[in-house]
């Protein structure tokens, strides 16, 4: 009793600082929203902008707002995926569309 | 050594063919969009075009000449009547602002504005006459704007499309924009206007049958059994780009804008058959 005690305490303690730097803090959101929106912005530059990026940045926010920043901060790296897509396929299409036009 | 010439021969003619299609001018894809669909629907009557999904399905037509024994847009059609010949408060009214006291111009919009430097369509024009006359200008997307809208393309019924698109780099930059963004994949679903209407035009998206691009605009503004009501082409521009969840623009965008003028012309030569019933 006492032995296992004396190896599973310290094994706890240990893994405390691990465990405190695997939670997103309310930063790391920011930080990550900030970069989704950034890029989502550019897509709208490319006028290519996907509803459902739209849609997982507030659902981001909604997490946030009831400060789950581990939901937030992994939603707003979807988001950010989500729009760096849509960049690309813009991109992309600039030239494929070409492909398509009837001849 | 022929054969290496041929095929390299055959290679470049794919290069220039290519470069043509996405190149080409306004009269020669009119042709080639013309010829893609008479060849996709040969026994597809040209003029039938403007009725969309009922040239290709038999079925879906019965049903629509029972519907159109009491047509669903009959009720803005009369309310734009009304509305059109209602005096704004300084006296004028939307005949004074059109060609031919705005009766039989249809066919005639979108045109590209010299003056402007951009796309004109008629729910513009409409708005920019009620500003004219200092009146709000409408929504875009349904109601009074598609109760007129519905009116004067009604007086214009049978009469037959002819979009230009006049000389000058910016008639024909509007022109290619709108047709680039008709053949563009968007949105997380990858899907262009041409996805649907041009490769896919005459198959089933769940139980809708997809209209061919060839006279798509010609029924317009349409009361839509989906809606419940009357849409403009912003409207259903809009469903289309929320479809394939790519974030819509806004009504009359330039975008939008541009994309009408490209396949109005496209419908050069079919008559006008607005206001139009979809399913």
């Amino acid at each position: 009793m006492f032995r296992s005690a004396a190896i599973v305490i310290p094994t706890a303690l240990l893994a405390l600082p691990f465990a405190a730097s695997a939670a997103a803090s309310r930063a790391d959101y920011q930080a990550a929203y900030q970069q989704a929106l950034a890029v989502h912005k550019k897509a709208g530059t490319l006028d290519n902008q996907w509803t459902t990026t739209g849609k997982v940045l507030k659902a981001a926010q909604a997490a946030a707002k009831q400060g789950d920043y581990d939901k937030a901060t992994t939603l707003a790296g979807k988001a950010k995926m989500l729009a760096q897509l849509a960049v690309d396929q813009a991109q992309t299409q600039k030239q494929t569309w070409k492909k398509a036009v009837v001849r | 050594m022929h054969k290496r010439v041929a095929m390299a021969a055959a290679v470049v003619i794919g290069i220039l063919s290519t470069g043509t299609a996405a190149d080409a001018s306004p009269q020669q894809d009119l042709q080639a969009f013309r010829n893609y669909f008479k060849m996709r629907f040969p026994d597809v009557a040209f003029d039938d075009y403007v009725n969309g999904p009922y040239a290709l399905d038999k079925h879906l037509r019965a049903q629509w000449k029972s519907i159109m024994e009491f047509p669903p847009y009959a009720f803005a059609l009369d309310a734009g009547k009304k509305l059109f010949h209602t005096p704004f408060k300084n006296g004028k009214t939307y005949a004074d602002c059109f060609e031919n006291g705005g009766v039989g111009v249809r066919q005639n919009y979108p045109y590209f504005d010299k003056k402007s430097g951009q796309v004109m369509t008629l729910e513009l024009a409409i708005n920019e006459c009620r500003e004219k006359n200092g009146e709000r200008p409408l929504k875009y997307r349904k109601g009074k704007m598609t109760a007129l809208s519905a009116y004067m393309s009604y007086t214009s019924r049978g009469k037959r499309f002819d979009i230009k698109v006049p000389d000058g780099p910016k008639a024909l930059a509007a022109y290619r924009k709108g047709k680039e963004y008709f053949y563009s994949r968007h949105g997380q679903l990858g899907f262009s206007c041409a996805s649907c209407h041009v490769q896919e035009a005459g198959k089933k998206v769940r139980a809708q049958l997809l209209a061919p691009a060839l006279g798509i605009v010609a029924s317009f503004p349409i009361y839509r059994s989906k809606w419940g009501s009357m849409g403009t082409l912003d409207r259903r521009f809009t469903g289309c780009n929320r479809n394939v969840r790519a974030k819509p623009f806004k009504a009359q965008s330039e975008t939008y804008r541009d994309l009408e003028y490209f396949l109005t012309y496209m419908s050069n030569g079919l008559p006008v058959a607005g206001p139009g019933s979809r399913p």
